[in-house]
């Protein structure tokens, strides 16, 4: 008889067995021929037979937890169709045969090139050092008096290390979670990747802000970011690395990042005046730069004074 | 109208100057229990310049005292939202950022607050802003004292 293959499925890499005997005792005892150490599988849990005619069947000898084979519950269940799906208390099994296709190859994060960025763990370390550069930067553009180290010691402390730390961590007890590996340094490259980049759109919207004069440039940014951004970042990062499948990928992106979406969008000025909230401060065009590239034309004060006659009041809330 | 000087002591440390004037009209209106008091009328001048910061960081200061409100927190049974628009206003030769807010009053019509600011442009180092506040006035008659301030603005260098 050609030989078939007992699958244990686990969160981490599947176990498999050989099933070349005629018959077959699965659960915990240990004088089983599998055996399986979860505490809801019982000490003699299924019994399968193998006939020279190609039937295979499975017996149940559980009473607490008894075994379904392919969803349904039963004592005696037989098959000559393969693959057989059989749930054993939390654990769940399959017999395949020798032959059963086995899912295309995933390559590893960027390729598994030596030569790539996802791949050296100098990259990781270069990133973390760019970020503590530009959490470095951030503390001497947003500081105005003499420069003390303490301080830029402790602002890069706290808005750098410890939130680059604090995502990292995050993601990596997700993993964990998952598909019970440690990616630390995909996770890192990951991370400060999407830390430098938010840094460098954060200045590019702020400018847009001034030349369009208009806070509506990042609102935008802040919602695309947490709403499309991220959402695609996380999504991306469990098909192309955790190699999770691509509709429970975007799933759980949309878990992770849903969080921060929704804080976000409370916190979007557009959105509160779209959604009638009444506000006592003056939310005018406060932003300066030293650019001053702006779309809007200069006029003179008396242009100015006929349409500022034709400013509208303001809106009641409701 | 009194006038006083509310630049506050900078710390030892700071790389930049400010001079800020501030003046208030001291003879509010009552208006009613709810409502408090109307007819404040304040304007201040308000210079800033450094040598040692460089105009990214100079901008960022710039910018962050960039904040002038009204300072009476009124609620939505009382007075609207605010609507303000934005222009870029060339004063003796100079550009300006301006902005007019106005909001109105609930129970009393053709009552509004008036908020109007001006920062200047185009200097990597120098930086000035004009604030205007008027509450419980007729918005157009507010304008025409708006423009009387910018007109009467000259730079020295």
């Amino acid at each position: 008889m050609e030989p078939l293959i007992i699958e244990i499925k686990t969160r981490g890499l599947h176990r498999y067995h050989a099933f070349e005997k005629p018959e077959l005792r699965l659960g915990r005892a240990l004088d089983n021929d599998i055996i399986l150490s979860d505490p809801t599988v019982e000490p003699y849990h299924i019994k399968i037979r193998r006939h020279e005619d190609g039937n295979i069947e499975l017996q149940n000898l559980a009473k607490v937890n008894p075994a379904q084979f392919n969803n349904q519950l039963g004592d005696k269940y037989s098959t000559t169709n393969l693959p057989i799906d059989i749930r054993m208390g939390r654990i769940s099994v399959s017999i395949l045969a020798r032959d059963h296709r086995v899912t295309a190859t995933k390559s590893l994060a960027g390729n598994g090139r030596p030569n790539n960025l996802f791949w050296h763990p100098l990259s990781a370390v270069l990133l973390l050092s760019l970020c503590v550069l530009a959490g470095g930067l951030e503390f001497y553009f947003t500081s105005y008096n003499a420069l003390k180290w303490e301080d830029l010691i402790k602002f890069v402390f706290r808005e750098s290390v410890l939130s680059i730390a604090a995502f990292i961590l995050i993601l990596s007890i997700f993993e964990r979670l998952l598909v019970n590996r440690w990616e630390i340094k995909l996770i890192t490259i990951s991370v400060t990747l999407l830390y430098l980049l938010y840094l460098l759109l954060s200045v590019v919207a702020n400018e847009l802000m001034y030349l369009f004069s208009s806070d509506l440039t990042t609102s935008i940014f802040n919602l695309v970011w947490y709403l499309v951004f991220i959402l695609a970042a996380v999504s991306l990062y469990l098909i192309r690395v955790t190699h999770l499948g691509q509709r429970k990928s975007i799933l759980l992106a949309t878990l992770i990042s849903s969080p921060f979406a929704i804080l976000a969008i409370m916190q979007n000025p557009t959105i509160n005046t779209l959604l009638d909230d009444f506000s006592s401060t003056a939310n005018y065009q406060k932003s300066l730069s030293p650019l001053n590239l702006h779309l809007s034309k200069t006029i003179s004060i008396e242009t100015f004074f006929e349409q500022a006659g034709d400013l509208e009041p303001g809106e009641f809330s409701d | 109208m009194r006038c006083w000087d509310n630049s506050g002591k900078l710390k030892a440390n700071a790389l930049f100057k400010r001079y800020q004037i501030r003046c208030a009209n001291q003879n509010h209106v009552y208006l009613d229990d709810a409502n408090k008091f109307v007819g404040k009328l304040i304007y201040e001048y308000y210079w800033l310049e450094s040598d040692a910061l460089n105009s990214v960081r100079f901008y960022n200061l710039y910018e962050k005292l960039n904040k002038d409100q009204i300072e009476n927190h009124l609620s939505q049974e009382e007075v609207s939202n605010f609507n303000y628009d934005t222009w870029f206003v060339d004063v003796s030769g100079e550009e300006f950022k301006a902005n007019l807010c106005r909001r109105e009053y609930v129970e009393y019509e053709g009552l509004s607050d008036v908020l109007f600011t001006a920062a200047l442009t185009g200097h990597s180092n120098q930086g000035f802003f004009i604030t205007l506040i008027m509450t419980g006035t007729d918005f157009k008659a507010t304008l025409p004292l708006v423009k009387k301030f910018l007109e009467n603005i000259a730079w020295n260098p």
